[in-house]
């Protein structure tokens, strides 16, 4: 964060609007973030922080359009599409900022999934022209790049609450002002979605399977997908090395599917459902299995 | 047009600027995370399975990390 600022400030990027609109409303998170690694922080406090944080970003009109759109196949009427829409915004925006907090468990998985996030939105914001986007995707790129070099096993530094959260708002936040003109809205809607397939496979993996074991989805455990990679045997880099690649394939087909007529395109999108809940169906049954001591515990 | 046919040698150079900008950074967070104790201990929640005190900003000191009998927990305790 303290890096990214410097890189505003030395570039002057303050005259990029929409960097600003995103950078201003993360310091929130990151403040709140800091306290959390400093002193600890209740969920509840935590949650109200992130609320602050998205409603200063719709203050600056960031915020998802899709229902709204003309161009989109549902249509729903005025008012309704604009609140679907903000509430759309506040559950993409918490459910992403937390998602990355919770990817922060291993050494480089964090923030390796951001660089290859960012460098995603980099390519796409520079086919579709938008130049803040891709001034902002090259710096939150550049910056985890180096982040990363720290960051590695055995890790000197991790980016704890104020640094994950701060990366997952303002990389969520992103993908609300990536617009792709150039492409149809009903083929594309979902691609930043898919961007986020790993934080957001972790995220329902876990929460998911904490509900069916009757614990608190928001207290932290091992169980997460790395976690029973490894209890299956696997290696921790190489735990490591697969989630990131699951991140740049699914990363890849996104950005094919913008290509795509409509149906063909969310035909792929619900693929991607049916593998991500076989997927889940799968790591929890083996979970399950490798520590009976955990169900219902 | 796409800002790649405009200023491709400029948006290269925010790069390596940002990767420059962080390498020196990153050392003085840790640094000043050490300073002002922001440093994750072991234990503190069960998800961080640092075996040492690893701050977002730095290593530290040499507390061990509990390994109970839990698989996940001794495969990982190893990093």
């Amino acid at each position: 964060m303290l890096s990214l600022s410097v890189m505003i400030l030395l570039n002057r990027l303050w005259h990029h609007v929409e960097i600003l609109w995103i950078f201003i409303p993360a310091i929130v998170i990151f403040s709140f973030g800091l306290w959390d690694d400093k002193h600890g922080m209740e969920a509840p406090v935590k949650l109200v922080g992130q609320l602050l944080a998205i409603t200063i970003l719709m203050f600056f009109d960031v915020r998802v359009k899709f229902l709204e759109s003309s161009s989109f196949f549902i249509q729903l009427n005025g008012t309704l599409a604009y609140w679907a829409d903000i509430f759309i915004t506040y559950l993409w925006m918490v459910g992403i900022t937390n998602a990355f907090n919770m990817v922060d468990s291993m050494d480089g998985l964090a923030i390796g999934l951001c660089e290859i996030i960012s460098a995603f939105f980099f390519f796409l914001s520079m086919v579709s022209g938008q130049s803040s986007l891709a001034y902002f995707s090259a710096i939150i790129f550049g910056v985890s790049l180096s982040a990363a070099f720290y960051n590695r096993r055995p890790a000197k530094m991790f980016l704890g609450d104020s640094g994950a959260q701060g990366l997952g708002f303002m990389l969520a936040a992103a993908a609300i002002i990536y617009h792709p003109k150039v492409f149809s809205q009903a083929s594309s809607w979902f691609s930043p979605i898919m961007f986020f397939s790993v934080p957001i496979f972790d995220t329902s993996l876990v929460t998911i399977s904490r509900m069916l074991r009757g614990l608190p989805f928001y207290k932290a455990n091992l169980d997460h997908t790395y976690h029973r990679l490894v209890a299956l045997g696997w290696d921790q880099n190489r735990a490591v090395a697969i989630m990131q690649i699951g991140g740049i394939v699914f990363g890849l087909v996104s950005i094919c599917v913008i290509y795509l007529p409509p149906f063909t395109a969310n035909m792929i999108f619900v693929i991607w459902i049916i593998i991500f809940v076989a997927l889940i169906y799968l790591l929890e049954r083996t979970f399950t299995t490798f520590n009976p001591n955990q169900k219902n515990s | 047009m796409t800002i790649l046919d405009q200023n491709y040698f400029d948006i290269a150079l925010l790069i390596l600027c940002s990767l420059f900008i962080g390498f020196i950074i990153t050392p003085a967070s840790i640094w000043l995370a050490k300073k002002l104790d922001i440093i994750d201990y072991p234990g503190r929640t069960a998800r961080h399975i640092h075996k040492k005190p690893t701050p977002p900003g730095g290593r530290d000191c040499d507390h061990a990390f509990p390994v109970g009998n839990d698989p996940v927990e001794s495969a990982l305790a190893s990093c």
